[in-house]
């Protein structure tokens, strides 16, 4: 391994390092606050589960240069045409899980929440997604994982992040500047997984071993 | 005034959604009418499928009657916010539904809190509960459910539903999925429970044992109707048919006399003077008495209370009332039926 290039460029490979990470973070926000309502929506009307679903497993299949390239028509290049595509890919793993992690809570705990005087909303927030979240955790790790890996290809688009160093490094015949880019990528997906499996020991409802 | 109140009830699952307003399902439970007193222990008993269950639920809305009405303290539930209706009623359910993410203490706060109760207050109540259900506090407040045994979930589930010191609680077989031994232990904490703090009880069960032993009346309940209400010892002396003298076993006069408590039979007064001290417990059978009676050869006894103070007698007499009034139900032909 050469890593002459991070020696020579650190604060470039520091500087799309944190943009890297920010793609990620505002994308699985974003992603998180459709994905949840949509989630909580399909498991209360349940018909809805097979056209949703279907429908962001037809995105989730769309190669990701070409559903960029197509976004490049509507909204032009940058970072805003790579944060749509990356949130609609991570729609199917996120809602997946959210009605998945909803539909697992078991219904006679729900029942005793009610009988014991807990309106529909205090049931949603202090049971239902408590006991789902370790679920919907798992979810947001997968889409994390997926979602650097797809932001690399956005630099194509000029959404910038780490995918620079990797395209830069292969016009340039720059093989220090390639694997200098493979391995910050890894890097950050290794992290980040690790990153949400710690906060998920640290739930309540998988401290108490409720789901597994 | 009674404590609930059942007026005219039933309930035909899914009435209405078919054309007209006889689904032509049968009715779950039918046409009942019937009143607990307050602090009352009421066992509904029955078969499998007869309704009891859905009966209870009706009286915390988790399922609405179709016809009929139901009084809570003198007040129609649906003229009370849902919500609280069920605030201050507690609920216990065989498959217990303690709420697995939260310990044991924040499973007994919960409807405190929803009754917006300070934390200092439901801390000690949460304490004050664990010990009457026997569990010592410093071991278990941090517990989560996972790591009870089934009897100890139970009691907490119990400890749960009587947090807010609800004057109703609604007990839907809590101690069907737990061992016959362990079982016994539970009815006899909730009898001393239920002598502590004497509440209104609605307790469902199939077990005719179970019911002869906590109620202070029973429902015997046969395809959604009540077909009999009152002591269990009346029950037992007086069925009101063959179905009801089938379910309590009613030909067996020892073992009838075994499940009625001597409180249940006991008269008022002293033994007559100059007779021999013998003295029985009133939590005692009525079988175990008798064999103290015959042992000593004596007509009476003393009825005697935990702290040894006399409370009443029992006679021979009666319990020979009792018995042979049993014997001559069980041996009556079956008239007219
Ligand atoms: N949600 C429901 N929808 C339709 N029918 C129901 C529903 N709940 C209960 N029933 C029916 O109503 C009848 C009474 O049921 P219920 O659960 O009250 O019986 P139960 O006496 O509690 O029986 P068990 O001792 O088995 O618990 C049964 O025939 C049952 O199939
Ligand atoms: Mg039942």
């Amino acid at each position: 391994m050469d890593f002459t290039y991070f020696s020579t460029h650190q604060s470039d490979v520091a500087t799309q390092f944190g943009q890297h990470i920010e793609l990620t973070v505002i994308t699985l926000v974003l992603a998180m606050a459709i994905a949840v309502p949509v989630g909580t929506l399909i498991s209360r009307f349940p018909i809805l589960y097979t056209p949703l679903i279907a429908l962001f497993g037809i995105i989730y299949t769309i190669p990701s240069l070409a559903l960029l390239a197509f976004l490049v028509v509507y909204v032009g290049i940058g970072r805003t045409n790579a944060i749509i595509a990356l949130v609609a890919y991570a729609q199917f793993i996120l809602v997946r899980n959210v009605v998945v992690g909803l539909r697992n809570v078991d219904p006679i705990v729900v029942d005793a929440a009610r009988g014991m005087g807990m309106s529909p909303l205090q049931i949603m927030v202090k049971i239902k997604y408590p006991l789902a979240l370790p679920v919907i955790l798992g979810g947001v790790r997968i889409a994390a994982v997926a979602t650097i890996a797809v932001a690399t290809i956005a630099a194509l688009i000029d959404a910038g992040g780490l995918g620079q160093l990797l395209f830069e490094g292969i016009n340039n015949g720059n093989n220090s500047e390639i694997e200098v880019g493979a391995a910050a990528v890894s890097l950050l997906a290794v992290l980040a997984d690790i990153f949400l499996r710690v906060v998920d020991h640290f739930l309540p409802a998988s401290r108490a071993g409720a789901t597994h | 005034m009674p404590a609930i109140s059942f007026t005219e009830v039933t309930k035909v699952f899914d009435a209405g959604k078919n054309t007209g307003t006889d689904s032509g399902r049968p009715a779950a439970v039918r046409d009942v009418s019937f009143e607990v007193e307050q602090g009352q222990f009421v066992v509904l008993l029955g078969p499998s499928g007869c309704g009891k269950t859905t009966l209870m639920r009706m009286v915390n809305r988790l399922i609405e009657p179709t016809s009929g009405s139901i009084d809570v303290e003198g007040r129609e539930i649906h003229d009370i916010p849902v919500t609280e209706l069920r605030r201050h009623i507690g609920y216990v359910i065989q498959q217990v539904g303690l709420f697995p993410h939260m310990t044991v203490a924040q499973n007994i706060a919960v409807v405190p809190k929803l009754l917006g109760w300070p934390k200092s207050r439901t801390e000690q109540r949460t304490d004050e509960l664990l010990d009457l259900v026997a569990l010592p506090p410093a071991e278990y407040r941090k517990r989560f459910p996972r790591q009870l045994s089934g009897g100890q979930q139970q009691r907490v589930g119990i400890a749960r539903a009587m947090a807010a010191d609800p004057a109703i609680m609604l007990m839907d077989e809590p101690f069907g999925a737990i061992d016959a031994i362990t079982r016994t232990d539970l009815q006899d904490e909730l009898l001393a429970i239920q002598r502590k703090v004497s509440k209104t009880v609605i307790f469902v069960t199939h077990d005719v044992e179970e019911a002869l032993r906590l109620a202070d009346r029973i429902a015997v309940m046969r395809t959604g109707t009540v077909v009999q209400y009152g002591r269990p010892v009346d029950l037992l002396t007086h069925p009101a048919d063959d179905f009801v003298r089938a379910l309590l076993g009613t030909n067996d006069v020892f073992r009838q006399l075994s499940l009625v408590p001597v409180r249940a039979i006991m008269e008022s007064g002293q033994l007559s003077a100059g007779k021999p001290d013998i003295t029985v417990q009133a939590d005692q059978n009525v079988r175990a008495a008798l064999a103290v009676l015959i042992a000593h050869d004596v007509q009476e006894a003393a009825v005697v209370d935990k702290s040894g103070k006399t409370i009443g007698r029992v006679t021979l007499q009666r319990i020979l009332d009792e018995g042979a009034h049993e014997v001559a139900e069980a041996r009556a032909p079956d008239t007219g039926t």
